[in-house]
């Protein structure tokens, strides 16, 4: 009985190990030509994945970040010959999410996405155990500018007739919704109508943009935000129109060219979410530079371009860490600037 | 252990919870700014705990008046099917199973899927004391099943 | 007309077929598995249909969201472990059904209520859609926050003879529901200082803690004396005819799905518990109920099942994702460069009504496989208890782990069924403790969304028409069971006089 039983043991212990030396051969699940992947392995210097490699995406499955990181996935997986997963950890914002990644190792098989406000609102809303110092971020995904939108009936077009419409009416209560307090959607807003000058108004917070929208559409908050994956539909419905964009300068997209800028409407802001890709601190060099290499060879190909077409995606897949670290950090000063005069901000 | 017995232990259970948390932990643990908002994020919280203290005198008001009612007809004669059964709770088996969900629990994460559950699985087995070997090779081939369901058809990063 | 039989000829290709097959069975079994519910399906899926045409994509999702709300009732009745939050009334009789040996009985019960949802949802889809997405559009925050309300009674009326005690685990689940990141503030909520819990306590870890993890501990103690028993099976079936003798409750469930379906933001979970709730009220076999009431699972399994086909109508008539498996839905469409909504009926009537077609072929498919399924995993009542346990520890846990891809989500699923089992040995009902956690959170953004709408105005709930309907009913459901026994009260009285 008790040899059996370590005969038991012996041959489970044995067959597990052959297991997990299996798993990282597991064929690709994609068939697609290998060449690319057989280019990169063979310059023996330079570090290769040799394993399953996961992005981690720290928002709900299906979302439209989502939805590009499983495009990328699927790109990198046929590059590198290797499995790419999406695994999702939602919660706070992204502020779970990115608080997991922190603990991964840094050995080039954890990619996250993470977007500037995990940096730039989360920390002063709530205490967060990372820092940017946490993450390289090695390259840019996308730039999702927010637009105000409006119902498509509304009686204006325009920021000025938005207000000129309101001024008449000091004894209306403007409702503006958003993903939730602290968002960019809420700061934006916020300021707009403080520095309006219409203070009749209420901030309603929805659990995601897309409730905000909806709540829109049935006439029962006044405007709200949406970015362009968004936009796409109401403004193909004709559900919804837009006063202004909230960006640095204006879109270059053919649908949104007219739209202009709050800053040209005399509104001082602009924040804009950007998402890029990060490793975990400590990561070495090559290791970096290989990723940054394989995604910018992974945004040329096809299959994103038409994607990103499709999606209507601004991209800035062309910025490097420098370019990130540049645009992040005084963008940390002038959020918590923002928040602090909202009210917001508990640090 | 009897049905008033129960109400009773939920009943003092639930005001003590109930008071835990509005003196206690909802001061504490949630967080209320000089709100922008009208409501407050610990309205719902305060209710729920008031409620729960309410809702435990209320069973223990009822219990009292069962128990009353209950005496009333039994007359003063001891209640013999009140005496404690045989101990109902958790036996050894019940206890061991929970103890091991737990162990599984925290080896996931330091020892990974396959150790953990593997060992987790033959443990219980044996605590089990079964006899029959082809249970153990059952669990661990069930092991492998949910490992590659799990893990290569759903790709579901494995820990 | 004709765009009616463009369509139908469109959906009749091979890959169409083959996709909705294909999906139907993933979905059933990703349903199936506790931890994943069937919008991780979708999620899951939805990469491989990149290269897919239009059509076919969109119906093998489909197939996939389908057959995941059916799946749940498979594990929900054979091992008390909902596979989706949606089935969770379901397992409150199917289980002692298959605990009984009935569980054949049981699960083609959930089999025909849920293929009879899935097409009164279908029909309703195709033939009534805009109309109803108009009514839904008028849910603003005070209506959702009177329907969660109303949903919410139930808890006082589903704790049978321990009212006051399932009241109590009902505010127990409310708390539970506050864990995390508030909805309106965005302030820290119990958090303790744990980060993984500003996601809030996930209603599937909690789920398999409550119904699993208890019923494992349970069974356990049966282990001395049966060791290696085998519960009983009976491969009983029903008939159509059968089942359609109870046509008010299945049509009236099946509705209610529909119903809560086309509200974007309310889910399954909730169309379920409601359903079973009236089915309940209203049925002549109350004592049955929480016992092993086929009543109920058909009425928990069509109100689920309900809403897959109402679920589209947003965003088919509106474009506007009314929740998770509609947003991946839509971006599916986006991926083929199609924006759903108004313009699309317009420019291209065929997609739209292919769609809806599809899903009363996806639920008639969906009656095959469930066969072949019930037949497979009703094997599992054939495994000995002290085999069947460690098996169905290992499910529970990397089912909790993968729902989020966090072994947080284990431990809290361990204590949830430490807190389960001490609730059990307490006599405490378990369900209205699940029913709060699903409704907590709908009810409390909402009501206080409301009330900023209305700028402090707590009135605005009962100036709208719908949310003071809602209300309306919520009081009576939860004055009705006391009116009853008053009434029955007084019956009896006049008997003894």
């Amino acid at each position: 009985m008790r040899k059996g039983l370590a005969g038991m043991f012996a041959m489970a212990l044995m067959m597990t190990l052959s297991a997990c030396g299996q798993s990282s051969q597991k064929p690709e699940t994609i068939a697609v030509s290998k060449q690319e992947g057989q280019a990169e392995s063979q310059d023996a210097s330079a570090w290769t994945p040799k394993g399953d490699i996961t992005i981690y995406c720290p928002y709900a499955a299906g979302g439209a970040t989502d939805l590009c990181l499983r495009c990328i996935a699927e790109i990198l997986s046929s590059q590198t010959g290797q499995n790419v997963n999406v695994v999702n950890r939602e919660g706070g914002g992204g502020v779970v999410g990115t608080t997991q990644f922190k603990m991964e190792k840094p050995d080039g098989y954890s990619i996250a996405m993470i977007s500037n406000s995990q940096f730039s609102t989360q920390p002063f809303l709530r205490e967060v155990e990372y820092t940017i110092d946490d993450f390289i971020p090695f390259i840019g995904l996308n730039l999702e500018p927010n637009l105000l939108v409006v119902p498509y009936d509304a009686p204006y077009d325009t920021i000025e007739e938005f207000v000129a419409y309101f001024k008449d009416r000091p004894d209306e209560t403007i409702t503006y919704g958003h993903s939730g307090n602290g968002g960019i959607g809420h700061l934006t807003q916020t300021f707009f109508l403080k520095n309006a000058g219409l203070t009749k108004n209420e901030s309603i917070p929805y659990s995601g943009n897309a409730e905000a929208i909806t709540a829109l559409l049935g006439g029962h908050i006044t405007m709200c935000t949406a970015n362009y994956v968004e936009a796409t539909a109401l403004f193909e419905n004709k559900s919804a129109k837009a006063l202004a964009l909230i960006a640095k300068e204006r879109s270059v997209k053919d649908a949104y060219k007219a739209i202009p800028t709050l800053r040209e409407c005399g509104y001082d802001v602009d924040l804009t979410i950007f998402k890029f890709l990060a490793l975990p601190a400590d990561t070495p060099e090559e290791i970096v530079e290989f990723w940054q290499g394989a995604l910018e060879e992974a945004y040329q190909d096809e299959k994103w371009i038409n994607f990103a077409a499709n999606y209507n995606l601004e991209e800035c897949t062309d910025w490097t860490r420098q370019d990130i670290m540049d645009r992040l950090l005084p963008e940390i000063e002038e959020t918590h600037k923002l928040l602090q005069d909202v009210g917001l901000a508990v640090n | 252990m009897s049905k008033g017995r129960k109400d009773c232990l939920t009943g003092i259970g639930s005001i003590t919870l109930g008071l835990l948390m509005l003196f206690l932990i909802i001061p504490r643990w949630v967080v209320t700014s000089d709100s922008l908002n009208l409501t407050s994020p610990d309205t719902f919280p305060n209710f729920a705990a008031w409620m729960l203290v309410v809702l435990g005198a209320l069973l223990l008001i009822k219990t009292r008046l069962e128990r009353r009612a209950v005496g009333e007809e039994a007359g003063k004669k001891e209640i013999p099917a009140e005496k404690e059964k045989a101990w109902d709770g958790p036996g050894f088996y019940t206890a061991v199973t929970f103890l091991d969900i737990a162990l599984f629990g925290f080896l996931l994460d330091k020892a990974g899927y396959w150790l953990s559950s593997i060992v987790c699985g033959i443990l219980l087995l044996i605590l089990y004391r079964s006899k029959k070997w082809y249970y153990y090779a059952v669990v661990v081939g069930f092991t492998f099943l949910l490992y590659y369901v799990f893990g290569v058809l759903l790709r579901v990063k494995m820990p | 007309m004709s765009v009616l039989c463009t369509s139908v000829l469109n959906l009749l290709t091979l890959s169409n077929l083959a996709a909705i097959h294909a999906g139907l069975f993933a979905g059933i079994i990703i349903g199936a598995l506790p931890g994943l519910s069937a919008t991780m399906g979708v999620a899951l899926l939805m990469p491989l249909t990149f290269g897919m045409d239009t059509v076919t994509a969109i119906v093998l999702l489909l197939g996939v969201y389908c057959g995941g709300i059916y799946g749940g009732s498979i594990t929900a009745i054979l091992i008390k472990t909902p596979g989706t939050a949606a089935s969770a009334a379901t397992s409150l009789d199917g289980y002692p059904l298959a605990q009984e040996g009935k569980a054949g009985l049981a699960l083609d019960v959930a089999l025909k209520a849920s293929v009879a949802g899935g097409i009164v949802s279908a029909l309703v889809l195709l033939l009534v859609a805009e109309k109803i997405s108009t009514f839904a559009l008028h849910f603003a925050a005070p209506e959702y926050f009177s329907l969660a309300l109303f949903g919410l009674t139930i808890i006082a009326s589903i704790g049978g003879e321990n009212q006051l005690k399932g009241m109590i685990a009902g505010m127990m689940g409310l708390l539970i529901a506050c864990v995390g990141m508030d909805p309106i503030n965005g302030s820290n909520r119990f958090i303790f200082g744990i980060t993984e819990l500003l996601g809030g306590i996930g209603v599937i870890p909690a789920m398999v803690g409550l119904f699993a993890v208890t019923e494992i501990m349970n069974k356990a103690k049966t282990i001395q004396k049966e060791k290696d028993t085998v519960l009983a099976f009976s491969n009983e079936r029903i008939s159509w005819r059968e089942l359609l003798k109870s046509w008010p409750n299945l049509l009236r469930s099946s509705l209610i799905g529909t119903f809560i379906g086309a509200i974007p933001g309310t889910g399954a979970a909730t169309a379920s518990f409601l359903a079973y709730n009236e089915a309940r009220r209203t049925s002549k076999k109350k004592e049955l109920f929480g016992k092993g009431s086929t009543e109920g699972v058909a009425a928990s399994e069509a109100a689920n099942n309900g809403v897959t086909g109402a679920t589209l109508i947003p965003l088919l008539t509106l474009g506007i994702p009314g929740d998770t498996v509609t947003a991946i839905l839509l971006g599916a469409f986006m991926m083929k460069g199609i924006t759903p909504g108004p313009s699309l009926i317009e420019s291209r009537p065929e997609i739209v009504y292919t769609i809806m077609v599809s899903m009363i072929l996806i639920n008639l498919f969906m009656l095959v496989q469930g066969r072949f399924f019930v037949r497979v995993f009703a094997n599992v009542t054939k495994i000995p208890t002290a085999l069947l346990l460690p098996l169905l520890i290992t499910l529970c846990v990397i089912g909790s782990y993968s729902c989020g891809n966090s072994v947080f989500d284990v431990k809290l699923a361990i204590l949830f069924g430490l807190i389960g089992y001490v609730m059990m040995k307490l006599e405490i009902p378990l369900t209205p403790m699940v029913i709060a956690i699903v409704l907590g959170g709908i009810a409390e953004s909402n009501l206080r969304r409301g009330v900023a709408m209305a700028s402090g105005d707590y009135t605005i709930f009962f100036r709208r028409p719908i949310s003071l309907f809602f209300i309306l009913l919520a009081v009576f459901s939860l004055c009705f069971p006391t009116i009853r026994q008053l009434m029955q009260h007084r019956k009896n009285q006049r008997k003894t006089i």
